[in-house]
């Protein structure tokens, strides 16, 4: 269905630059005085030219590796940071300029830190955020109700964040962060550290809010599981730059030719198995590891009795798989990818690296 | 930002004083710690003052006030009470460098309210209660015992003075701590003026040299946090120099607010998130 509303987020070609201080072994006392009175800084574009728009209802998941960008864009969106370059919107305002009106009308989900009062009982915390957004009282028990239900924080309501467990003060914390009806959530990590259970309810509950009252999602997640139930658009974000932004179907369909073999085998001594595999096209990857070969290849060039010939002749075989290229597969070899890419030109150039500057 | 707006965030404060009170129950004995230390700071600033004025009886500043040893133990008093003041609002002023350097200001900013507001309230002690307790019965039992006089008026106005003096120092620190953004943690600096400030608070400062006068009324204003608040309540500052004083005190929070505002504002644009 074609998008036609106006775009509730957008962020046009931004740039945020960090410094950091540079590291540098200094032999000498007199040189390590120096360079504690006066230390070199670094450069680092965490975002070099970013851009997307993001529509009311939509449920997109911003990807990268550790570093890559995207709590950076979240801090953007939210107002926290103000770009270096470029333009970020949010709601048709600046955030940043105009945060305290922003932050009205969304909700974060940190997951590295807490909306809640550590030492005082979880309903007092939400008492605080019933006048900080204006809830009508109403509203608010209504929805208390609501989250008791669906995200079974009741029990803990009369007990001090400190006292609960991770899962636990999770789900009040979504709760703290969704009280007010935000019409945007930026959920960072919302899923660390919690067990299958607690991820589970809050998938659900996010999957419920977005669906039910249209409610925009961006998502930051190293949990392929939350991106694969919550998300229906991915931007891939590496070194600061845009790898792919798409529907997640259409990520998954250009790697549709390809799959997986997973063989164990009955090991045999000397085996060489890049030898054998290597030459063969249409073998895009293959590792070995006590007596398991997983190979991909692209099922267009290479048909799989071609592939488990060439394995049946050099060894005996006891379990077969093959399966499709996971998500969390197709995000690790674009990633990986642009690893290799990145330390081909480390190489190059030894000197600078790609996104920093010394200063 | 709409008058209603600043309503909204201004009628949050009863809710986190709320929240303080419910905190002091998860920590009694920080409770006595206040007490105990209030208590005996007044107890030895007492016997302090007495054997001073044993050796050097009558204490003259510019005139208007004769410190004898029955306003040095109320000025300690009123040092006692602002202490309270300090612990119980400004707090969270301490805290400044150590949210931008060490635990970040992104759970304040992504609150629809002011983020220096949230982190004063978020820190107000209700222990400064215990604390302020003990100031008040200090400044009581130096008037029974010396027979000091103390007029509604005079209470007005100390206070005033007191609570202008104690905004215009508070929002200094905030300033510097506010240089956290650039320099990095800075704890030793606000320790500094913090040292200056209680030492010279319990001390009567109109008798100090001309120069540490203005020093403590112009640049590090701690004159307004117990001397002038003392002459004041005991109403031996005549009108015209109350006036000064309190334009005096009312001009230091108008510009220090300026100065920390513009501070604040070109830190948070050059913020860099803690962890991530």
């Amino acid at each position: 269905m074609p998008l036609v509303t106006e775009p509730v987020a957008v962020i046009d070609n931004a740039v945020k630059v960090f410094t950091k201080p540079l590291v540098k072994p200094r032999k000498g006392i007199f040189r390590r005085f120096v360079g504690f009175l006066k230390r070199e800084q670094q450069t680092v574009r965490a975002l070099d030219g970013v851009s997307f728009q993001i529509h009311p209802g939509e449920c997109v998941a911003l990807l990268g590796p550790n570093g890559a960008g995207k709590s950076t864009t979240v801090k953007l969106l939210s107002g926290i940071l103000h770009p270096t370059e470029g333009k970020v919107s949010l709601f048709g305002m600046n955030p940043y300029r105009n945060r305290i009106a922003c932050a009205m009308r969304y909700g974060v989900v940190f997951g590295q830190r807490s909306l809640l009062w550590t030492h005082v009982p979880v309903n007092e915390s939400f008492k605080l955020y019933q006048k900080m957004y204006r809830i009508p009282k109403a509203i608010f028990t209504e929805r208390l109700e609501e989250f008791s239900e669906v995200l079974d924080v009741k029990q803990h309501l009369a007990t001090a964040p400190r006292r609960l467990s991770l899962g636990e003060r999770m789900r009040c914390e979504v709760a703290a962060a969704l009280l007010h009806r935000p019409e945007v959530i930026f959920l960072d990590e919302p899923t660390v550290g919690l067990d299958v259970v607690a991820k589970k309810r809050i998938r659900d509950f996010i999957r419920r809010m977005n669906q039910e009252e249209n409610t925009t999602v961006l998502l930051c997640s190293h949990s392929m599981r939350d991106v694969e139930e919550l998300s229906d658009r991915i931007i891939m974000i590496s070194r600061g730059h845009i790898k792919y932004d798409g529907p997640k179907h259409q990520l998954k369909s250009r790697w549709s030719n390809e799959r997986n073999i997973r063989v164990v085998y009955k090991q045999t001594d000397g085996l060489d198995w890049d030898g054998h595999l290597s030459g063969i096209p249409g073998i895009l990857s293959h590792e070995s590891t006590n007596g398991e070969l997983r190979v991909r290849y692209n099922q267009e060039i290479v048909t799989v009795s071609d592939v488990l010939k060439t394995i049946l002749d050099l060894v005996k075989i006891r379990d077969i798989e093959v399966t499709e290229p996971s998500l969390e597969d197709i995000i690790r070899e674009i990633f990986g990818e642009e690893e290799r890419n990145h330390e081909r030109l480390k190489l190059m150039k030894p000197a600078k690296s790609l996104n920093t500057e010394v200063i | 930002m709409a008058r209603n707006d600043y309503l909204r965030q201004l009628g949050l404060i009863p809710s986190y004083l709320r929240l303080s009170l419910l905190r002091l129950g998860e920590n009694k004995l920080q409770l006595w710690g206040a007490f105990a230390t209030s208590a005996f700071s007044f107890i030895f600033y007492a016997i302090f003052w007495n054997v001073m004025t044993l050796q050097v009886p009558i204490l003259t500043g510019v005139g208007w006030v004769v410190w004898g040893v029955g306003e040095l133990t109320f000025l300690v008093g009123m040092t006692n009470l602002a202490w309270s003041f300090g612990a119980f609002f400004w707090m969270g002023i301490w805290e400044i460098h150590w949210y931008i350097t060490e635990l970040g200001i992104e759970e304040y900013q992504i609150r629809p309210v002011n983020s220096i507001l949230q982190i004063m309230a978020q820190n107000f002690w209700a222990g400064g209660i215990i604390q302020m307790s003990v100031g008040i019965i200090m400044l009581g039992l130096s008037i029974a015992t010396f027979g000091l006089v103390i007029t509604p008026i005079g209470i007005v106005l100390g206070l005033l003075a007191l609570l202008l003096g104690q905004a215009a120092l508070y929002i200094l620190w905030a300033t510097l701590a506010s240089l956290a953004f650039w320099i990095g943690r800075n704890a030793g600096l606000i320790e500094i003026s913090d040292a200056i400030e209680w030492n010279f608070a319990r001390m009567p400062i109109d008798v100090m040299p001309h120069l540490v006068q203005h020093f403590l009324t112009f640049i590090l204003p701690v004159i307004f946090i117990s001397t002038v608040p003392t002459m004041m309540m005991l109403g031996q500052l005549p009108l015209e120099p109350t006036l000064l004083y309190l334009t005096v005190a009312g001009v230091l929070v108008f510009v220090w607010i300026l100065i920390f505002n513009a501070v604040w504002q070109a830190g948070v644009k050059r913020y860099q998130p803690v962890g991530g």
